[in-house]
């Protein structure tokens, strides 16, 4: 192999490195944040459908993601469009 | 060429084995179960952790054949002396990387890198999926992203490393990670 095969296999792993897909990321919904349910009155409302949760977040495909247990003691990570509240992936353990 | 070289006998001896076909099935599940999990499967999902835990399992079936194995692959073998370094990069000096040969020391060293790196992974995740008092943790979470990140600068350096030395030592790498074997010159 000489110096230009390398340099060239060099600078094609980097393009692909750089344009390799990111993984999959569940999205909840494209509406502007001023859209989306206030944060504290949303796990409020969640907490008293018998809802714990033991973690908040806000994810990168615009979700409210629940870690925590269901009314019925599921263990669950659920995520939630945060404009209208649906669920839009719920998974069990 | 000599005319004797040419005489080329039914089962070649010009080969020589340097990987075990265990250490080469555990790269590239390792190689798999990486893309698969870093650029593919949403991070977390079902399919995720049991990928991640088939890595540790891997992982755990290597350490255990450092043991055992009866080539370059025992960590018999570990060679991370200054003496051995210098060695190695006098080889590449000359271009002239002995043929039968294994990790040399920066190899170790990424070896034992990955190792920690998948075992980093492997806990982290466990913890903030099956530990309830943990379960979700962010903090967590974000080393579990960054033992990810710093993987794929590892694999990253790898590719890059096998290829350089390679190239610069006149040595067969990618082959012999295949198919177990390396030409003579």
């Amino acid at each position: 192999m000489n110096v230009y095969k390398l340099a060239f296999t060099a600078a094609a792993i980097a393009t692909v490195a750089a344009c390799s897909p990111t993984s999959e990321v569940t999205q909840c919904t494209s509406a502007p944040m001023s859209d989306w349910q206030d944060q504290a009155q949303f796990q409020q409302n969640l907490v008293s459908e018998g809802y714990q949760i033991n973690e908040f977040k806000v994810t990168e495909g615009n979700c409210y993601e629940i870690y925590g247990t269901d009314a019925d003691g599921n263990k669950v990570e659920i995520y939630f469009n945060p404009v209208n509240g649906e669920v839009v992936k719920r998974e069990a353990h | 060429m000599a005319k004797w070289s040419s005489v080329k006998p039914t089962k070649s001896p010009q080969q020589v084995r340097i990987w075990h076909p265990l250490i080469r099935i555990i790269h590239w599940l390792l190689v798999a179960i990486f893309i698969a999990n870093y650029f593919i499967l949403e991070a977390g999902s079902q399919w995720h952790q049991w990928l991640g835990y088939t890595a540790v399992a891997a992982i755990a079936v290597r350490i255990i054949w450092g043991f055992v194995d009866k080539s370059y692959g025992n960590f018999k073998t570990i060679e991370l002396s200054k003496q051995a370094l210098q060695e190695h990069l006098q080889h590449l000096k000359e271009r002239q990387t002995p043929i039968e040969s294994g990790h040399n020391p920066l190899g170790w060293l990424m070896v034992f890198a990955v190792i920690l790196l998948f075992l980093g992974l492997g806990v982290t995740g466990f913890m903030m999926e099956e530990i309830d008092r943990f379960f979700g943790n962010s903090t967590l979470e974000e080393i579990h992203e960054w033992l990810a990140n710093l993987l794929y600068a590892a694999a990253i350096i790898h590719v890059a490393a096998v290829l350089l030395t390679g190239w610069r030592g006149r040595i067969e790498l990618i082959r012999p990670m295949i198919t177990g074997k390396r030409s003579k010159r």
